[in-house]
C-alpha cells in the first residue's frame, strides 16, 4: 500500500469551482434524500447510488466525496430501516415496546446525528476543495477511488517528442 | 486493510455500547404504576355499584363456596397474589367473564352454562386472574383514555363516564399481546395447580363450535381476537400432559342451582 499505487491527490488550487460544488452536492443531496426517505429509508440509499453513478465519470476529487457520502450513509440507512420496520411491528402488530427497542432508538438517533454533523463538515471541506476523511469510510473511499488501475496507465497515449 | 478492520470494529463496538447502555439505563416508568392500588380500590367501588345496578348477582352464599374452592386451587399455581380476590357470578345469558378493578372478577351464568366441568371454569378464571395480576385493565384504560382523564374520573366519579368505562371493561377489549400474555400466565397457573391447561383449549373449541351456531351473545370469545391463533398457542405451550387432580365440586348440581 505505498503512495505509488495511488493517484496524486489534487490540491485546492487545482480543482475548479464546478468540481468543488459537485463534491459538496454529494453531501447536501443526502439531506434532501434523508427528508424524502424518512418513511422508507431505502429511498435515500437509491438516491445516493444514483448520485454516485452520475458523478462517477467526473474527477477523482468529486468521485471520492460522492463515494464517501454514499458509504457513510449505508449504516444509518440500515439502522433507520430496521427502526421503521421494528416500530411498525409494535404499532400495527402489537409487539411489546421494550427497553431494547428504546435503546435502539437512542442508537439510531445518535448515529443520525453523527452522520449529519460529519456530512456538514464534509460538505464545507469539499466546497473549499479539501479532502476530508471520515473514520473508516474515508480511508476505504480513498483506497477505492484513488488507487491506480491497470487501465489508468493505458490512458497515457500522448507523449512529448523524443529529445 | 488492517486499519480499516480496526476502525470498523471500533465503530461496531461503540454502536453496541450505545445500544446496550441505553437499553440498560432506560427508565421505563410504567404508566399504570402511576395509578396506585388505593386509587384502583376507589375505582372498584364506583365500578361495582355500576355493575350491580346493571346486572343481578346470584345468591352469593351459593357461589362463594364454589368460587372459593376454585380460587384456592388456582392460587397455589400463582407466583404472586396481588389482590384480595372476589369472584362474583352475575345473572345473564352472555357467555362472558371479565376482570374489573382491584381483584374483582365477574362471571356470567351464561358462561358457566357452557362449561362441562369445574376445571373448565378454572381455566377461564386462570386467564382472568392473569389479566388482573398483570394489571391489564388499568394499562388498557390508561392507553384508551389517558392517565389524566382516568385520575379525574376517579376523583369525580361521574356516573355517565363510569357507565362508559363499565362498558369498556365488560367487553374487555384487550390487545392481542395482552391476551397472549394472559394465556401464557394462565397455562403456568393451571399447570402448577394440577389442572390440565388444555381445559382452556377445550373451552375455546367448544365456543368456536357454538359460535358457528349462535353468532350473538358470545362476548367472551368475540372480544378475544384470533381465536384460532390462541388455540394453537395454548396447545403448543401447554407442555407435557399432567395428571389432573379434579376439583372437589359437584358441577352439574351447581349448574342446576343457578337456574
Amino acid at each position: 500500500m505505498t503512495e505509488e499505487n495511488y493517484n496524486p491527490i489534487p490540491q485546492p488550487n487545482e480543482i475548479d469551482i464546478r468540481e468543488k460544488e459537485d463534491a459538496m452536492g454529494a453531501y447536501l443531496m443526502m439531506f434532501a434524500a434523508l427528508g424524502v426517505g424518512l418513511p422508507l429509508p431505502i429511498l435515500n440509499l437509491v438516491a445516493a447510488i444514483i448520485y454516485y453513478y452520475i458523478n462517477k465519470g467526473k474527477s477523482l476529487f468529486v468521485r471520492f466525496h460522492s463515494f464517501q457520502s454514499l458509504l457513510s450513509q449505508l449504516p444509518t440507512s440500515i439502522l433507520n430501516a430496521i427502526a421503521v420496520f421494528w416500530g411498525a411491528r409494535i404499532v400495527f402488530f402489537d409487539y411489546a415496546f421494550t427497553d431494547v427497542f428504546k435503546g435502539y432508538l437512542w442508537l439510531v438517533g445518535i448515529a443520525n446525528l453523527i452522520y449529519i454533523i460529519f456530512s456538514i463538515i464534509g460538505a464545507v471541506k469539499a466546497r473549499k476543495g479539501q479532502m476530508y476523511y471520515f473514520l473508516f469510510f474515508g480511508r476505504v473511499s480513498y483506497q477505492s477511488v484513488f488507487r491506480r488501475r491497470e487501465t489508468d496507465s493505458l490512458k497515457v497515449v500522448n507523449q512529448p517528442p523524443k529529445m | 486493510m488492517n486499519k480499516n478492520l480496526r476502525d470498523l470494529g471500533l465503530i461496531l463496538i461503540v454502536a453496541l455500547i450505545i445500544w446496550a447502555g441505553f437499553t440498560y439505563f432506560s427508565t421505563t416508568t410504567e404508566k399504570q404504576d402511576l395509578v396506585s392500588l388505593e386509587q384502583e380500590a376507589d375505582i372498584a367501588d364506583f365500578f361495582n355499584n355500576q355493575i350491580f345496578r346493571e346486572f343481578d348477582s346470584v345468591n352469593v352464599e351459593l357461589t362463594d363456596s364454589v368460587m372459593d374452592v376454585i380460587f384456592e386451587r388456582l392460587s397455589k399455581g400463582m407466583d404472586t397474589v396481588s389482590y384480595d380476590y372476589d369472584i362474583y357470578v352475575l345473572k345473564s345469558d352472555q357467555v362472558n367473564a371479565f376482570t374489573a378493578f382491584n381483584g374483582q372478577l365477574f362471571v356470567f351464568t351464561g358462561l358457566i352454562e357452557q362449561t362441562e366441568s369445574a376445571e373448565e371454569l378454572a381455566a377461564v378464571l386462570a386467564h382472568e386472574l392473569a389479566h388482573a395480576e398483570n394489571r391489564h385493565v388499568i394499562k388498557n384504560l390508561v392507553k384508551e383514555i389517558g392517565l389524566n382523564s382516568l385520575i379525574l374520573i376517579i376523583s369525580g366519579g361521574d356516573p355517565v363516564v363510569m357507565q362508559e368505562i363499565t362498558k369498556m371493561v365488560v367487553s374487555s377489549g384487550f390487545s392481542r399481546r395482552m391476551e397472549r400474555e394472559a394465556d401464557e400466565y394462565a397455562i403456568q397457573y393451571l399447570r402448577k395447580a394440577n389442572i390440565n391447561p388444555n381445559r382452556l383449549t377445550q373451552f375455546f373449541l367448544k365456543l368456536k363450535q357454538k359460535n358457528r351456531e349462535l353468532p350473538e351473545g358470545l362476548e367472551w370469545i368475540s372480544s378475544h381476537p384470533a381465536l384460532k391463533e390462541r388455540i394453537e398457542f395454548v396447545t403448543e405451550n401447554a407442555g407435557d400432559s399432567i395428571i389432573e387432580i379434579p376439583l372437589d365440586l359437584e358441577w352439574d348440581k351447581f349448574k342446576n342451582s343457578l337456574q
